[in-house]
């Protein structure tokens, strides 16, 4: 076995090593982008990996929601204070990413009256702020708040955006010298003796195998990180919990609302930019992998929701998603119950395996200190001194790519703001999105910005088809925008429009009711009566493309086989690729 | 005032039943509410598949399927109705068919080939392009124009070995905005911001070439030297499209088409307007705007519908009625959270396709009992009580499905999981059931309402997306649905 293992090693080592690394960070979610930008910080080069797509995974599927601690401070109290520490200094160090809502918790009749003290002691103890509102004056700022509301506690909550935030996170690492590969897959932990060197990684996109070699690895993976770390033979006991939300096509609340009790499902409502989300549900899954929300999960959700905020019957639904909680409990499956705290792994003290690190469970309103911990380790391991400021130096605004036929300097702000002011003589401001107000320059930049172009990167980056159409419009007036800038071949046009509809579509699928079914229709009707979308009859009527052939991580949103134009279109250092483009010069910047 | 037909719903049925009601000389209103869905489709008029002949498939699908709408009508019926349309536009829309009514074959904006069996003039010229691969043929952009890629339809034909097909570019600063006098004179800016600016939206560029297609044409006149047609995306004129049509190809010397793209979709559009038009010309009365929200029953006979109008609601009674409100996009059909209900009369929802999207079907005897009390009121209270029936049926029917909350708590199961598409497409099934005279019916077969006769997609059983049915059902069963009337009336 041990010879075996040694043949392997030799094997793995023949590959050719591309990249060499000081750190190698799996994952590019919400930890592993924190943990890049606090080593960028000490000044320790370091290389990200991720499989998909930024906040694609868990960071990408949540709430957004900057929590005060209040969810957590009767069960556990040092979570609790974690949260609203964090929360205070995200406030501050991650402004581009937070807006400051405030959070209501809300007792209403009916439901146990000791949980209101247990809280209000709980909360006194651990030194949570919070403070008790006049009902008249909670329905005042919440007119829609239920009838049946009897006390009100205002708390310290806020509204986070998690694709927002990995992004500054990552745009604040690259500009200390970091690098980011997505589409990339980690197939392998390279393991010599006991010591992790690096992982064997592979190109989604092209196929291609390469390793990466550093002196520390961390798994920052979140749900598949026991996936990962088994790579190198350590055993992670993670479980996966997976909490479906529902998506309504307008801020229905000023603050976040919580029930006062027990947490449970179905009993948080956040405003966030254009839209409120409510959630979640609570259902252990075997695996990482397509967390779906069903149709039970749905009902319970709006039963519960109404209970809270009754006009939420009748407003529109646009969709519902479900993303997978990473949780750590050794001994204890998923659940509420599970402890929502995190922990590092040493994996030298626990396995006897060195330069290897994994932190797993915890949540987006930790992450920060989940990526401080363990790049405190890293950095003792490497020798390097410098302590964590991630506290104190405040992530970048996020900027707009600047090409260099970009005229009007540096613009800044959000890639919300679609609209630009002076565009001279170009057509840059004809509108492509009339839902979230892209318009043809907004959906460019964003497209040169991804690191990797792949139709759902791009459609989360831009927020196109987001908005109450779902894509009806715009997704095909980004696709022959897109075309004719020749960032997608005419094989991929037909895929992309395809691809982002069906993933659309599938959202709206549990939701469908009113209007939104009303929209489907007509979406349906325009691509498969006007366009005359290719094959989509065939398609649509035996099921859902994806799931024809088989899933394969990674190949979530880009086209089978098909993507590799894209990547080289965007991709100015790739060989192969086109050199008419000042565009893509813009890119290798 | 007691019309011989009153036809709720102004879509393709709807006024292809009034059309044909005028005819028969029937005293004839049509109430509707909002614009129709005509509005956001491509003009054509397909029947049924991409079969070059549709008729085979079409006896095929109907002996398969029994309950489709078409196995309400004789191939004969339909063909009788197809022309029945086609004299009646000829003026004002002028539709084009081949020998018995075999299928076009046009480009699509793809630069791939679909079929039709009916084509307005503005598309006739895409298919003989599309018939001879020697073809050679201008496809024409508009810069600022979003929904439409002449290069991308040209890549597509290039593909499938039309090598003789180009793209070219025109910018729209060339036409003048409605309201904008002749002689173009300079306004402060207006018109120039608005050519730089925002999106042009389709229906605006229609109504600037009305306006000014000369100049446009003028742009052209050194691009087209060597082709034998011009395609454009299809926004050449509103109201006055053959005019713009029929003087581009005669300025340019070449055959010109359309080929049509997204909503706001411009030959639907006109073929709205001109049934309107039509109709208003025949004398054919018209309540535009306002949504029918109940009716009058006794006795399974339908006396008068109540139309919502503000101030006071109002009341049109007639001795035919004719439900062409269409399915869940046109509004005759309101998806709930737990059900569909149809809107106007509260008919039993049927719905063959489903699944997972569970559909209540309450037997005709509860809808029976009530129709005393919806006399009564003409209110909402009895409507309110089936709806509730309807919800707990559905509601049961769903806890089967997918279990109570009770014991949702476990993983995953696959009973929980239903594919997305299909999920849909089983509610755009979703309609009502009638008998071979169009008239409603519960599950049993027994007549529900005797003088509502149902046409277009309010019927259950049938997608005309997949099966690119749409606009044939729509015309067949409108025009049958007028012909039942009109006989039903005849015979009192």
């Amino acid at each position: 076995m041990v010879r075996d293992g040694l043949r392997k090693v030799v094997l793995y080592m023949d590959v050719n090593i591309k990249i060499k690394t000081g750190v190698l960070v799996i994952g590019g979610g919400a930890t592993g982008a924190g943990v890049l930008w606090d080593l960028s910080l000490r000044g320790i080069d370091a290389v990200l990996v991720e499989q998909r797509e930024l906040s694609s995974g868990t960071s990408g599927r949540c709430h957004g929601l900057l929590h005060s601690g209040g969810r957590y401070v009767v069960r556990d109290a040092d979570v609790a204070l974690e949260c609203y520490q964090e929360n205070q200094i995200l406030r501050r160090v991650a402004a581009a990413a937070v807006e400051e809502t405030g959070g209501f918790f809300i007792h209403l009749e009916g439901d146990d009256p000791d949980y209101v003290d247990k809280w209000t002691n709980a909360a006194e103890n651990a030194g949570l702020p919070f403070e008790e509102l006049d009902l008249s004056d909670a329905r005042r700022q919440e007119p829609l708040l239920s009838k049946a509301a009897r006390r009100v506690f205002e708390v310290p909550d806020a509204s986070i955006d998690p694709f927002d935030l990995v992004m500054i996170n990552v745009q604040g690492a690259i500009e200390r010298g970091a690098k980011v590969l997505t589409s990339t897959k980690v197939e392998r932990l390279i393991v010599e003796g006991q010591q992790v060197r690096g992982a064997l990684v592979k190109d989604i996109e092209s196929g291609e195998l390469y390793s990466i070699e550093a002196e520390v690895v961390i798994n920052a993976a979140g749900p598949w990180g026991g996936l990962v770390a088994a790579t190198a033979g350590v055993n992670l006991e993670m479980a996966y919990g997976k909490g479906t939300l529902l998506v309504y096509s307008q801020r229905l609340s000023n603050h976040v609302l919580n029930r006062l009790r027990l947490p449970g499902d179905g009993d948080i409502l956040v405003p966030a930019k254009t839209v409120s989300l409510l959630g979640t549900t609570d259902l252990p899954v075997p695996s990482p992998e397509k967390p779906k929300p069903i149709g039970g999960e749905v009902e319970s959700l709006l039963d519960l929701g109404e209970e809270l905020v009754p006009a939420l019957a009748n407003r529109r639904l646009l969709r519902a998603f479900a993303g997978v909680r990473p949780l750590y409990n050794p001994g204890q499956g998923a659940g509420r119950r599970a402890s929502r705290g995190f922990a590092v792994i040493d994996h030298e003290k626990e396995h006897g395996l060195s330069g290897f690190y994994s932190v797993v469970g915890g949540k987006l309103t930790i992450y920060r200190l989940m990526a401080e911990r363990v790049a405190d380790l890293t950095a003792a391991s490497l020798g390097v001194s410098t302590p964590c400021s991630t506290k104190d130096v405040c992530l970048p605004a996020l900027t707009e790519a600047s090409p260099p036929q970009d005229k009007g300097g540096s613009s800044e702000g959000s890639h919300a703001d679609g609209i630009s002011s002076d565009r001279g003589n170009s057509d840059g401001g004809t509108l492509i999105c009339e839902c979230e107000l892209l318009d043809k320059d907004a959906i460019l930049q964003a497209a040169r910005r991804l690191n990797r172009f792949t139709p759902g990167a791009f459609l989360r980056s831009t927020r196109l088809g987001h908005g109450p159409c779902q894509g009806t419009t715009c997704i095909y007036r980004a696709a022959l925008l897109l075309y004719q800038e020749k960032l997608i071949s005419y094989e991929e046009f037909q895929e992309f429009i395809k691809r982002n509809l069906t993933d659309r579509w599938q959202g709206i699928e549990q939701v469908l009711s009113g209007d939104q079914a009303r929209q489907l229709e007509l979406a349906r009707g325009i691509a498969l009566q006007n366009l005359q979308l290719r094959g989509s009859k065939q398609e649509f009527t035996s099921g859902l493309p994806r799931e024809s052939h088989g899933y394969e991580p990674g190949s979530k949103d880009c086209s089978q086989g098909g993507s590799g134009g894209l990547s080289k279109a965007l991709h100015g250092n790739k060989p192969g690729s086109g050199s008419e483009d000042s565009k893509q010069e813009g890119q290798q910047q | 005032m007691i019309y011989d037909v009153v036809i709720i719903g102004a879509g393709l049925a709807g006024m292809t039943a009034a059309l044909k009601a005028i005819e028969m000389g029937k005293k004839t209103i049509v109430v509707s509410h909002g614009a129709s869905t005509m509005q956001v489709m491509s003009g054509c008029i397909d029947l049924y598949g991409d079969d070059r002949n549709p008729w085979p498939a079409l006896e095929e699908l109907v002996s398969q399927n029994p309950a489709h709408p078409y196995a309400l009508l004789s191939q004969e019926e339909i063909q009788e109705a197809l022309s029945f349309f086609i004299e009646r536009m000829k003026e004002s829309c002028p539709y084009h068919n081949q020998e018995g009514f075999t299928n076009f074959r046009i480009p699509t904006a793809f630069g791939e080939e679909r079929s039709t069996c009916l084509l307005p003039e503005g598309q006739f010229a895409g298919q003989s392009a599309a018939a001879d691969v020697k073809s050679r043929v201008l496809v024409v952009g508009l810069k600022g124009y979003p929904d439409f890629s002449a290069e991308l339809l040209v890549e597509g034909m290039h593909k499938r070995g039309y090598q003789g097909w180009d793209a070219a570019e025109v910018d729209l600063s060339c036409l003048q905005m409605p309201g904008e006098r002749n002689e173009r004179v300079k306004r402060a800016g207006t018109s120039s911001r608005r050519h730089k600016g925002l999106s042009a939206n389709s229906v605006e560029i229609a109504k600037r070439l009305e306006k000014s297609w000369q100049h446009f044409a003028e742009e052209l006149r050194g691009m087209v030297q060597g082709f034998d047609a011009v395609a454009f995306p299809a926004v050449l004129g509103l109201d006055e499209h053959l005019v713009v049509k029929r003087g581009l190809e005669k300025y340019l010397g070449v055959r010109v088409f359309e080929v049509p793209t997204i909503h706001p979709s411009l030959p639907g559009i006109r073929l709205a307007r001109s049934l309107g038009a039509e109709l208003r010309e025949s004398g054919c009365d018209f309540l535009q705007g306002f949504p029918v929200v109940s009716a009058d029953i006794r006795e399974r006979q339908c006396g008068s519908i109540i139309a919502s109008t503000p101030g006071r609601p109002r009341c049109v009674r007639g001795k035919n009625f004719i439900l062409a409100t269409g399915g869940v996009l046109g509004g005759g059909i309101f998806a709930e959270r737990k059900g569909a209900r149809e809107v106007v009369f509260r008919l039993p929802v049927a719905n063959p396709g489903a699944d997972a999207y569970i559909q209540a079907d309450p037997h005709s005897a509860k809808i029976a009992d009530l129709t005393a009390a919806l006399a009564d009121t003409h209110s909402s209270r009895a409507a309110d009580l089936i709806a509730t029936r309807v919800a707990a049926l559905a509601d049961d029917a769903h806890k089967e499905q997918s279990g109570t909350p009770g014991n949702r708590r476990k993983a995953d199961s696959p009973q929980f999981t239903t594919s997305g598409l299909r999920h849909q497409i089983s509610i755009s099934q979703a309609g009502v059931r009638v008998n071979q005279q169009l008239l409603p019916v519960d599950e049993d077969g027994s007549v529900l309402l005797e003088n509502v006769f149902c046409a277009g997609r309010i019927l259950a059983g049938y997608d005309p997306f997949i099966e690119g049915s749409g606009a044939g059902v729509a015309v067949s069963t409108g025009y049958k649905a007028a012909l039942e009337a009109g006989r039903l009336g005849n015979n009192e």
